[in-house]
């Protein structure tokens, strides 16, 4: 009997989650519908006959990729035209126009308008084709595509292609396709040309030493960007073009014979395992194949670098990392990342080591005041006035005097204040942004001290924690430490300077649970891995010899032995240094 | 999940267990040393050590025959399954009863010094979930939080003893033997228990990368474990006297109270709980991971997470059993460190003796099958 009321609740509920099913899944996988009306009877699926294959009804990702080009030309604009809603996708062109040989062959290209340089394609696709080939030769029907991709068009890359998905792919991702009446493959020209911005200025990376140009929205360009800077044929350029409906091209980027295989292997099985339909960002790719966090199963910190710097990538590259560069997105991605990369600015290394030692300790110290000042302040007014020396206590007192709130409330109620001018900063047009920014931090300020709603004490408390908060290079991990601030200010709010430990501990915990791509994100301090100076301390050059060695790259040496063999003090230290033995330099790796 | 083989480097070992050591200073060990030993309580913690050294060559002679699998593999394999088991036994409530005691003193500790309204129960309660949450973590991650945070523990730690050396009176160390060189010997003799932690390295032998590594990581943890208790036991009978020493409940706390960095700061005690803090919690958390592999090892259960919030609560009501903070500290440093040393002395010695046997036995046997 139960089993009959099964049966019966399993046949009510299938329509319904198949209709679900239909509902919520879209892309090449499953079948999609092209325009028939509603209710109107579809008729049989269409054959794989040589015909006119009008509109195509179903088409699946795998029916694409099995579907070859055919002889005639007619049938293969058409499927095109059906396969892009031609006229009514008013953007796709077709052209059909004749190549002037003799006698003359009827000759089709596809493009995106729009996605393509028309120069480009007018000069070194139409022109020698219709003009240039009326030279009175005849073009044979076998191996008639690949003489007029040998001999007439000048064009510097052109691709031959048999199967109607890679054709479909390249009309995407901008390219024009040329088919010839008689010949069953097409060719594909790369005459992208579509508009992006031009290699600007590093925005949120800047520095004062150093290259100041940064990646832009243009994956090719963002890949020459890092070629320029490594000159080297081992940089490996794999690609894959990911999301149902974006088809973005992502690139994971690493320097052969030098990276970690397994670190290679881990980040492609993650990459090709992506199926989403949309990739509109390196930040979305991001948070699905970064590392989980522990405990929590959700990943809350960031294990994999944003930078928008080529030649922060490519020193990362150079160490052994990975980059991976997303589409349109201006970011690489580095991973595996470790949390002292959070705080370190490529401008640490173009400086002289003290230096950049001094402006990563300023730096540090700006990360523990974004994380705890108003947390220590809270401590002490509410739980440790004794730490305080009496005069400060008492001037302290005078000026809650008048606040009617207690200092959670106060210091809450600025800090959301604090966060909101921020954010509306960066909504506010650019021009006035930042004077808004200020104006309305004084005033708002001044104007709440005033009123006696926050004492001017905790004014300087929310400010300081505010530039702090700034001096942290990457935006992710300043928003995560803005984030856990006011989780120290309630724990501090119960329990003071013990509640600050407890959550001290927690958060260690996690970050001590927490891997990147299989490497722990505390390396190389915990757990402990040695090698050249560079997590708080950055090492003078002449000392910085090894690669990172939690990586585990397949060669650890970054430098040789003596790289200041003229002076004797410095070779002096270099000798002493306790270096691992010396490897002959390598042209290429 | 278990600890993944073979993952766990010597010196990360050596720190924790260095950690785990020396945090006993911040209890009332310096008190009881002063009762017992005036200014030679060092000397005995030093002898203690030699014991504790001893014992650790016993343990290391017995996994040198069990090369794939740690102390309680090993006493079950040589004493048989049941008797195995019940061998470790003692370890296991030692490591046990070790984190719930010091769980109770150290929230007791943090009661006096910043959170005089909040109930010591609270305080117990949150020190030893913050430890279950880290043995459900894992080994690995245990030895990194001991790895970051020893950094930061020497930063306190340091000042602690260079800060209070101005107030400090050497000749109250003097006469240098104390009671006498036969009590300082067997008081050290049964000091060697303060050094219980060093057993961890034989549960967690599997789990250490290199095998020749343990014997210096346990050398390592008990040479600086000796230094730390040396210095504040020391610095205690230097600054407050023997008799004062044997009034105060926390030495190392009063102590930092006594510390005076400047007119700006005052009462820089306060400071210091991040000390006692990380101090605690990594210790409990040693010591209770301890217990788990104990318990997973002796009952071959893979899976060691479950276990953790059983034992965690069951280290909670242990930690309430004594009445007060006096029979808990009196329960910890008098009657479980005399449990403690027969343990630390009496399990390695056991097992040597077994495996001395057994060898015997087997070789024995193959003179007997030999041909001719």
């Amino acid at each position: 009997m139960p089993r009959l009321w099964l049966k019966k609740i399993k046949a009510a509920l299938c329509p319904t989650a198949n209709l679900v099913k239909r509902t919520f899944s879209l892309g090449w996988r499953r079948p999609f519908r092209t325009h028939t009306p509603e209710g109107a009877d579809r008729g049989p699926p269409p054959t794989r006959a040589d015909q006119p294959a009008g509109p195509p009804g179903r088409v699946t990702g795998e029916e694409l990729e099995r579907e070859r080009i055919r002889s005639r030309l007619e049938a293969n604009l058409q499927r095109f035209r059906g396969l892009f809603n031609v006229p009514r996708s008013s953007d796709v062109v077709v052209r059909e126009f004749r190549i002037g040989s003799s006698p003359a062959i009827r000759a089709g290209i596809i493009y995106i308008d729009g996605l393509v340089a028309r120069d480009q394609l007018t000069g070194t696709v139409l022109q020698p084709l219709m003009l240039l080939s009326r030279l009175g030769r005849s073009l044979p029907r076998r191996g008639r595509l690949k003489m007029v991709a040998e001999t007439l068009l000048p064009h510097n890359q052109v691709r031959q292609h048999e199967v109607l998905a890679d054709l479909v792919d390249a009309i995407l991702a901008g390219n024009t396709v040329l088919l010839i009446d008689g010949a069953p493959q097409g060719l594909v020209v790369e005459a992208r040309g579509h508009a992006y911005r031009a290699v600007e200025q590093t925005t949120s990376e800047t520095v004062v030493r150093g290259p100041k140009h940064s990646f832009t929205e243009n994956l090719r360009v963002n890949t020459a960007l890092v070629r320029r800077l490594i000159r080297c044929p081992s940089l490996v350029i794999e690609s894959w073009t990911l999301g149902r409906l974006t088809r973005t091209e992502v690139v994971l980027m690493y320097i052969e014979g030098l990276t970690n295989p397994w670190l290679v292997e881990e980040t492609r099985r993650r990459i090709s395992s992506v199926d989403v339909d949309r990739l509109l960002d390196a930040g979305i790719l991001e948070r699905i194949i970064e590392s989980p966090s522990q405990p929590i199963p959700f990943p809350v910190v960031p294990t994999m670098l944003a930078t928008e710097r080529p030649d922060r990538t490519a020193a990362f590259l150079a160490d052994g990392y990975l980059a991976i560069l997303v589409g349109d997105s201006p970011h690489a991605l580095i991973a595996p990342t470790t949390f002292q990369s959070f705080l370190h600015n490529p401008e640490d290394y173009y400086l002289n080591w003290p230096l950049g030692t001094a402006l990563r300790l300023v730096r540090l110290i700006g990360t523990f005041t974004s994380l705890l000042l108003p947390a220590a302040y809270l401590s002490l007014v509410n739980f440790h006035h004794a730490l305080i020396p009496t005069e400060l206590v008492l001037a302290i007192a005078a000026a809650r005097e008048r606040v009617p709130f207690p200092s959670l409330v106060e210091i809450v109620g600025l800090e959301v204040g604090f966060e909101l001018i921020r954010e509306a900063g960066i909504r506010i047009p650019s021009v006035i942004g930042p004077t808004i920014g200020i104006v309305g931090a004084v005033i708002l300020s001044q104007a709440a001290v005033a009123a006696n709603l926050v004492s001017p004490l905790l004014v300087i408390i929310v400010a300081l924690t505010a530039l702090g908060s700034f001096a942290i290079p990457n935006y992710s991990a300043a928003m995560l430490l803005r984030t856990y601030r006011f989780f120290f200010i309630a724990l501090a709010t119960i329990a003071g300077f013990f509640g600050i430990a407890v959550g001290i501990y927690l958060i260690a915990l996690m970050l001590c649970a927490t891997k990147s791509f299989g490497v722990p994100l505390l390396s190389p301090v915990a757990p402990f891995r040695g090698g050249s100076p560079d997590v708080v301390l950055h090492g003078a050059q002449f000392l910085m010899h090894q690669r990172p060695r939690f990586l585990r790259p397949l060669d650890l040496i970054a430098q040789r032995r003596l790289i200041r063999p003229w002076d004797p003090v410095t070779a002096q230290l270099e000798e002493e240094s306790g270096r691992p033995e010396h490897r002959p330099p390598r042209s290429t790796r | 999940m278990r600890p993944e083989l073979g993952k766990i480097d010597g010196t990360h070992l050596a720190v924790l267990l260095s950690l785990t050591i020396s945090a006993k200073v911040f209890l009332a060990l310096p008190s009881f040393l002063a009762v017992r030993m005036g200014g030679a309580g060092w000397i005995a913690l030093g002898v203690g050590a030699a014991v504790a050294i001893l014992s650790l060559f016993l343990v290391m002679a017995v996994l040198a025959r069990f090369p794939d699998s740690g102390l309680v593999g090993a006493a079950r394999a040589l004493a048989g399954p049941v008797a195995g088991r019940l061998l470790v036994l003692p370890l296991f409530l030692l490591f046990l009863a070790d984190t719930a005691l010091t769980a109770r003193q150290f929230a007791v500790n943090f009661q006096v010094a910043v959170l005089p309204r909040t109930p010591v129960e609270l305080l117990a309660a949150v020190l030893l979930l913050l430890a279950g949450l880290t043995v459900s973590l894992g080994l690995e991650t245990l030895v990194r939080m001991a790895m970051l945070f020893s950094l930061v523990i020497a930063l306190f730690f340091v000042p602690l003893t260079v800060a209070a050396l101005p107030a400090a009176d050497l000749g109250h160390l003097f006469p240098l033997l104390g009671p006498g060189l036969y009590p300082v010997l067997a008081q050290g003799w049964q000091d060697s228990a303060l050094y219980d932690e060093f057993l961890i390295l034989g549960l967690v032998a599997p789990y250490v990368r290199h095998r020749r590594e343990l014997w210096r990581a346990g050398t390592i943890a008990i040479g600086i474990g000796w230094l730390a208790m040396a210095a504040i036991a020391s610095l205690t009978v230097a600054v407050f006297t023997a008799t004062g020493a044997a009034r105060l409940t926390f030495p190392a706390f009063t102590l930092a109270r006594s510390i005076i960095f400047g007119e700006f700061v005052e009462r820089v005690e306060v400071i210091f709980i991040f000390l006692w803090f990380l101090a605690a919690a990594i210790k409990q958390s040693a010591t209770l991971m301890a217990a788990v592999l104990i318990v997973a090892d002796a009952f071959d259960i893979e899976q060691h997470r479950p276990l953790v919030p059983a034992l965690t609560a069951i280290a909670l009501s242990l930690a309430f059993f004594p009445p007060s903070l006096a029979a808990a500290a009196q329960l910890d440093f008098e009657a479980l460190r005399l449990e403690a040393s027969v343990v630390v002395i009496g399990l390695p010695l056991l097992l040597f003796i077994l495996t001395l046997v057994r060898r015997g036995k087997r070789r024995t046997a193959n003179v007997q099958k030999a041909p001719g």
